[in-house]
């Protein structure tokens, strides 16, 4: 079990924390999210998927629950975080171009709910049911709501 | 996403990006340190936390106080925790809560008893007795024995012919469990049927696999 938490942390990890530092103001804080990922997935190991895939979709949906409980103030600073969250800013690559702004904009027009399921999509790219499970919501819903979103961008796009 | 959407290229430009190489080195030494601080199933020492204890703590009113009962139960609505209690994994009463835990109908091959289990998952020392903070939920206790006896089948189907019609009734059993998919995160329950359906269909490699993937740390010391 400690080999599959060593090769999810290897393999997996970085795009779940990558997840977190896209989502987390400063980025640094994702230190901690991502430590409390990590405790989760040691205590669950036994019923992570065994496909890295579909593990890394189970990672981003306790990644999500933890992002909303840090937001709530209720992940604590942890010290076996600390090497991460010193080392978390320089590892950090922030989008850099005119189109990002535009794109940045273009979201931030966007309710959360309907931002939240756009940046999964184009961001850490699962697919629409794979989004849907770590959104919590049904396939169904999550295609209109994507549809929905897709629109109101190209719209928001237009007018930039 | 299609080909002609032109968010497919727009968005992936507003996303802030990681530096792999070093992530993956930073999240290995996270895991390490993660792995030091608790554990999925909980160890701990019998004869050398009670002799720690007994040196440290003179009478027995402060060992008859350690409980591994703490009164916490765990929060679904706030995290991934089931909401069965957090036990004390280096107290005194442990062993006896482990044996508890057992589910009472589990069947195991011949030759292999609750008691193998119990020692293959808990015999060993945890070296973070017996200072307080080993902790593991009830509820992860009981779906250790059964993964612990879904691996003993699983060998059992691949060691002893004699033993494969009952391996696979209850290969087919513990993929049913209840408690299993409840802690199910996704293809967990649908990959013990799988392995379940091969053993039955008598096709060995999956279930040569799964001895060696996911029970290869099983020891059915017999």
């Amino acid at each position: 079990m400690s080999a599959r938490l060593d090769h999810l942390a290897t393999e997996v990890g970085p795009d779940v924390l990558a997840y977190l530092v896209r989502r987390t103001e400063p980025v640094d804080a994702a230190a901690d999210v991502y430590a409390q990922v990590l405790a989760i997935t040691w205590r669950k190991i036994r019923v992570v998927p065994t496909d890295d895939r579909e593990a890394f979709a189970w990672m981003l949906g306790v990644a999500r629950r933890c992002l909303a409980n840090h937001r709530r103030g209720a992940c604590r600073r942890r010290a076996l975080a600390d090497r991460l969250r010193e080392a978390l800013p320089s590892v950090v690559q922030p989008p850099d171009s005119d189109a990002a702004i535009d794109a940045q904009r273009a979201l931030a027009r966007l309710g959360a709910a309907d931002r939240e399921l756009v940046t999964l999509i184009y961001w850490e790219q699962p697919s629409t049911r794979e989004a849907a499970g770590i959104l919590n919501i049904s396939e169904s819903a999550a295609r209109k709501r994507l549809s929905r979103a897709r629109t109101r961008m190209r719209d928001s796009l237009a007018t930039v | 996403m299609t080909e002609h959407d032109p968010l497919t290229t727009l968005l992936p430009a507003a996303r802030t990006d990681i530096d792999t190489v070093p992530a993956q080195d930073l999240s290995r030494g996270l895991a390490a340190a993660v792995r030091a601080e608790s554990r999925p199933r909980a160890r701990r020492a019998v004869v050398a936390g009670l002799a720690v204890l007994a040196v440290a703590v003179p009478g027995t009113a402060a060992a008859v106080q350690w409980t591994t009962h703490t009164g916490v139960f765990g929060n679904p609505a706030l995290s991934e925790e089931d909401a069965s209690e957090w036990l004390d994994v280096c107290a005194p009463d442990f062993p006896a809560t482990v044996r508890r835990l057992s589910p009472r109908d589990l069947a195991l091959p011949r030759g292999v008893t609750v008691d193998t289990a119990v020692q293959d998952m808990y015999g060993e020392p945890d070296p973070a007795c017996p200072e307080p903070g080993g902790r593991a939920q009830a509820d992860g206790i009981t779906l250790d024995f059964e993964s612990w006896a879904r691996c003993a089948w699983v060998h059992a189907w691949l060691d002893d012919p004699t033993q494969r019609s009952a391996a696979v009734v209850q290969l087919t059993r513990l993929a049913d469990s209840p408690l299993l998919a409840a802690h199910d995160g996704g293809g967990t329950v649908a990959h013990a049927h799988d392995v379940a359906a091969a053993a039955a269909d008598d096709d060995r490699a999956p279930v040569q696999r799964e001895a060696e993937i996911n029970c290869a740390q099983v020891g059915l010391r017999r």
